[in-house]
């Protein structure tokens, strides 16, 4: 995780003074931590950004009462996974009721836009993004808290510890997740890869 | 060992989570299988693209559309101060109450509501009241001799 503690905690009381240059300095720093997550979690860029601007205003609105019993980033790890499952669950239920309205073929846009630094062959390219599309179809196929942890373990590099901190869960409640979300995701790539 | 095993352990597999004389036998094992080679070449391809760098820069837009966020939230803040703004919920009991009260009010001029107490010992006859009465018993003494009520009325004075 990113950030100096104490520096972070001084920014935040200056936040909590209203100082706007303090919040902006926060926000230029945590904002690729934020985004990122919402948009690995949501997988759409303007809904991500719009979250995170949300993530931010409730870091505003509430730094007066942050206690400072863990570090920025977990608190902003938590609010944006919680914002960004809501704003799902949310989608789910108008997608529910518009089920026979809303038309279905929208297009897929790539998965994950990815920088890579070592190959920009097109046919690289275009293979990895077919890898990364079936990954996040897998991904996305897999319960709410399963792909939340598995996102913030294996995309963020989270410790079990640091994932039990922002799900504010037991560590151990933390493993068994990623663990079964291993073997599903298993069980959901294998009948594709034999399709490759 | 077989494929089914394989199948069913690739992700121990490629986190090193298997017991060394187990890795002997897969590695032994995918020396002659061809099929299971390609698909743990497959699943270690899908795998890598969870340490694939990932940078996700916000739009220009994304401070200022912000700033201009949090500054409505301020003045929203502010709006709020009134308490029943802030808790319109508390508003409709003390609405009815209110009603209640209002109605009573209006009720109790309406209604003349509590009726004036006749005053005691007044000599003053309660000239509505006799009229009436007078009139009532007036209505009797225009029946025609010899008709039916007038035949009833004698015979009650009679018996009386």
């Amino acid at each position: 995780m990113q950030g100096n503690p104490v520096d972070d905690q001084k920014l935040l009381r200056k936040v909590a003074a209203r100082d706007h240059t303090a919040f902006r300095s926060l926000v230029e720093q945590y904002q690729s931590l934020v985004l990122r997550t919402c948009y690995r979690i949501l997988g759409n860029r303007e809904d991500a950004e719009d979250v995170a601007q949300e993530v931010f205003l409730k870091m505003y609105q509430k730094a007066k009462t942050f206690r400072g019993e863990s570090q920025i980033s977990t608190w902003l790890y938590r609010v944006a996974v919680n914002l960004s499952l809501n704003l799902l669950r949310k989608r789910k239920r108008v997608r529910y009721l518009d089920f026979f309205t809303v038309s279905k073929n929208q297009p897929e846009g790539p998965a994950i836009t990815l920088k890579s630094s070592e190959d920009n062959r097109p046919d690289r390219k275009l293979e990895k993004t077919e890898k990364s599309r079936i990954l996040k179809k897998a991904l996305d196929s897999l319960p709410e808290k399963q792909r939340v942890a598995m996102i913030l373990h294996k995309f963020e590099g989270l410790s079990h510890r640091e994932i039990a901190d922002i799900l504010q869960t037991s560590l151990s409640s933390v493993e068994s997740l990623i663990h079964r979300a291993k073997g599903n995701l298993q069980k959901k790539l294998l009948p594709w890869l034999k399709e490759i | 060992m077989d494929c089914d095993f394989i199948r069913a352990n690739l992700t121990q597999l490629l986190e090193n989570k298997v017991l060394p004389e187990t890795q002997n036998r897969i590695n032994a094992h995918l020396e002659s299988c061809q099929g299971c080679r390609h698909l743990v070449a497959q699943y270690v391809k899908i795998w890598e693209m969870w340490d694939e760098p990932f940078e996700i820069t916000p739009s220009p837009a994304f401070w200022p559309n912000l700033l201009q966020r949090v500054q409505a939230s301020e003045s929203n803040k502010l709006s709020k101060l009134f308490f029943f703004s802030r808790h319109p919920y508390r508003f409709r009991p003390i609405a009815a109450a209110a009603f209640l009260f209002l109605g009573i009010l209006l009720g109790y001029h309406l209604g003349n509501f509590p009726v004036p107490e006749k005053s005691q010992g007044s000599d003053q006859p309660d000239s509505a009241k006799e009229q009436f009465v007078e009139d009532q018993v007036g209505m009797f003494d225009d029946f025609p001799e010899g008709s039916l009520v007038e035949s009833y009325l004698d015979l009650g004075q009679n018996n009386g």
